[in-house]
């Protein structure tokens, strides 16, 4: 999560964005903060300082660009996008089930069609989830049980042509 | 909400938390002094109840900020440190009372409102150290309890 987006990845990153949050799946999640985190930078994921008002969140953060090249097609660049999604826990629920049903919610919401319209019009030719992973669960500095965050991401693959 | 303001707040809440348990005595949300001798009405008006030693002071004893990752705000943390001092009587046990009490104060600030009534966003475990002390022109000893925890809050 440490690259700097070219024009195009953050208008595709943006439109992704925009589009999750209009989908009724995303929806129900209850998303108190959806966007493109600044504080996604050289892998780091983020803590919610105050994790009762700033959860479930999902931030978005950028990650390895590659060229490729390919014959009498000019060149293409492929991506990771990465969404990071917090959930707060609430002590006696399962946690891990939870976050893993709300994951797969959002994954969801790509499969099946491999280039949503709003990332097309942004400039993109192909997006697909390819991991679905949970991370560390976050303690808050105070080790309340409440303010224990579980942690998980979807990383995209997305390819665009270059200009 | 300004550092000062907000840590005034939560003095005043964790005092007023301290008071409401039972067997507590005086409740100061800062440290006190008396340029009154032990027996003064100085002295007396402000550690005593009942004419035995039962005081608590709450006071803060660091101060840490710290930015939030992409976010405006900034994470403080107030290093609180609450001060129990309490008449040490053998005939009546005082060592088993006061050990209770120093459970009671600890307990409450863990499974009550952790908040502060919204002051902060979470009260840390409290972290107990107890022994005796004594004081010139006080006649007896004193239980000494010293409850240090961190409150954090966002700014």
């Amino acid at each position: 999560m440490s690259l700097y987006p070219t024009d195009k990845q953050l208008a595709v990153g943006q439109a992704a964005v925009t589009w999750v949050a209009t989908l009724a799946p995303v929806i129900a999640l209850g998303l108190v903060s959806n966007r493109i985190h600044p504080g996604m930078t050289g892998g780091n994921v983020p803590r919610p300082p105050d994790p009762v008002v700033q959860c479930p969140r999902l931030m978005w953060g950028f990650e390895k660009s590659s060229n490729v090249g390919r014959p009498n097609a000019g060149v293409s660049f492929k991506w990771g996008l990465v969404a990071v999604y917090q959930r707060r826990q609430v002590p006696g629920q399962a946690h891990q089930e939870l976050l893993l049903a709300d994951l797969l919610a959002l994954e969801n919401c790509f499969l099946g069609q491999f280039n949503p319209e709003p990332l097309q019009e942004a400039g993109c030719d192909f997006v697909m989830p390819i991991e679905v992973k949970i991370l560390p669960e976050l303690d808050h500095p105070t080790r309340e049980p409440r303010l224990r965050v579980s942690c998980g991401q979807i990383v995209f693959g997305l390819e665009a042509r270059q200009g | 909400m300004g550092d000062g303001v907000s840590w005034a707040s939560i003095r005043t809440q964790l005092a007023a938390r301290l008071a409401l348990i039972a067997g507590i005595g005086q409740v100061h949300d800062r440290q006190r002094f008396s340029v009154g001798k032990p027996g003064s009405p100085q002295f007396d008006g402000v550690f005593l109840v009942g004419g035995r030693l039962n005081c608590w002071m709450v006071t803060r004893v660091r101060r840490r900020s710290a930015p939030v990752d992409g976010e405006a705000g900034r994470e403080l943390t107030h290093s609180v440190l609450i001060l129990g001092l309490y008449g040490f009587w053998d005939l009546a046990s005082t060592g088993t009372v006061f050990d209770d009490l120093v459970d009671l104060v600890a307990d409450d600030l863990r499974d009550g409102d952790r908040t502060l009534g919204g002051a902060c966003v979470s009260v840390g475990e409290v972290d107990a150290q107890l022994s005796i002390g004594s004081l010139q022109g006080l006649a007896e000893n004193f239980h000494l309890a010293q409850l240090r925890f961190d409150v954090v809050e966002v700014v």
